[in-house]
């Protein structure tokens, strides 16, 4: 693990600010479920592309590390998404 | 053994599935999509099916008129506002907004019927000169309430708008699209201050505190002879509203005995709300303990893979877990 975020400490640190930054928007948005969901959505397309990004800076990018990353951020904003309902 | 193999080609790393748990290949995690899905497709239709689980599934609420008037002035004296005082004509008013919108099924200011809420003002004798209206559902305490009107600026707009003289609220529990819910209905108003009637009103009142307050003076009934329907309705409900309901004027009648107000006969089991984060969490925590697991294992192996970073899976979804603790229920309007 400390090997790992040593080796790629930008692009953790840019995910950790995103989802600080994630947190402060959806919490500071409650009760407005409109602008929730408009927050969820660009949760989703950030974490995405952090996935790809980071893939190919490193050559580790396959359609199928795209489709986990795709997948993995469709599951988490589904959960919050259904909450907001 | 199949169990046994089952389990470790799902959560176990190995030739099987190609050396990374299977709960965590795409396919998987697409499943848990349609799970999720049809989890919220089920708990969101039932109860429409189903009459009898309104009362295992719904939002238990601790609110109480009295405590949204307290922390409404309270609100306003923070802004350097007068209190608002308690108007039990308002607040029979929004007692029928709120059995209105249980017994035509909408939750909004307008019904679909186009009645606006102004009507209810009226149909209580309420002349106002501004008036306004909150709205607010599901919420579990009067605090979480109260900050959710406040972060809303137009809600916000008529809890400290110094126009407002008076309030009237209505707490009502009942059954909408399927599911037992607390209704919060919060009037505002100002009465016509310059029309005779009101001067009527004002002297009557100030006649009745020095005589029997149980009785009516003959101020009162020499008042009440004299004024149209609109002003004995409002001076007898100001100074006995239990009264009111006695007499019968036709909007009150109309709101108890016409209007069935729902009430919760027992709490409900589950709100959706929990049922929803504890199903949501379960998975969450299945996909993380496994990616966690998956991690530790391919860390011994010292092995290279082409599949997405573990730690950054588990951050993302710790986040979403955080996200399902602390999410409050409620909605404003």
């Amino acid at each position: 693990m400390k090997k790992e975020l040593s080796k790629h400490t930008l692009a953790y640190l840019i995910l950790c600010a995103g989802f600080a930054m994630f947190l402060a928007l959806f919490l500071g948005a409650w009760p407005d479920h409109d602008l929730q969901r408009v927050i969820i959505a660009a949760l989703v397309v950030f974490y995405f592309a952090w996935g790809v990004v980071t893939h190919v800076k490193t050559t580790t990018f396959t359609k199928r590390v795209a489709l986990e990353y795709g997948v993995v951020a469709i599951l988490g904003g589904i959960f919050l998404l259904i909450l907001t309902i | 053994m199949a169990l046994s193999q089952t389990f470790r080609h799902l959560f176990h790393p190995q030739r099987s599935n190609n050396h990374r748990p299977r709960v965590l290949h795409p396919e998987a995690l697409l499943f848990f999509v349609g799970l999720t899905a049809v989890f919220a497709g089920v708990l969101f239709s039932a109860p429409k099916l189903d009459r009898h689980l309104g009362s295992v599934l719904g939002y238990s609420s601790s609110i109480t008129a009295g405590d949204v008037v307290d922390q409404t002035n309270e609100e306003r004296q923070r802004v350097g506002l007068p209190p608002l005082k308690l108007n039990p004509q308002l607040s029979q008013a929004a007692q029928a907004k709120g059995t209105h919108m249980f017994a035509n099924q909408y939750w909004a200011h307008t019904a679909p019927d186009g009645t606006q809420p102004w009507s209810f003002f009226k149909s209580f004798k309420y002349n106002y000169s501004v008036a306004g209206e909150n709205l607010a559902r599901d919420f579990a305490n009067t605090g979480d309430m109260m900050q959710a009107w406040m972060n809303s600026p137009t809600h916000r707009a008529n809890i400290v708008n110094g126009k407002y003289q008076e309030i009237g609220v209505a707490v009502i529990d009942g059954t909408l699209n399927g599911v037992e819910t607390t209704l919060v209905v919060q009037f505002f108003g100002t009465p016509m201050a310059t029309t005779p009637q009101v001067t009527r009103v004002a002297a009557v009142q100030g006649s009745q505190a020095q005589t029997d307050p149980t009785q009516p003076s003959p101020t009162d009934v020499a008042a009440a002879g004299q004024a149209d329907l609109s002003l004995q309705t409002l001076t007898i409900e100001q100074q006995q509203p239990i009264q009111v309901a006695e007499n019968g004027g036709t909007a009150e009648i109309l709101s108890s005995q016409n209007v069935p107000i729902t009430q919760l006969t027992r709490p409900p089991l589950f709100s959706p709300l929990q049922l929803t984060k504890a199903f949501f969490l379960a998975i969450i925590f299945i996909v993380i303990a496994t990616l966690a697991y998956d991690a530790f294992i391919m860390h011994h192996r010292q092995t290279v893979r082409m599949v997405g970073k573990n730690f950054a899976h588990i951050l993302f979804f710790l986040v979403i877990a955080f996200l399902l603790v602390y999410f409050k229920s409620g909605a404003v309007s």
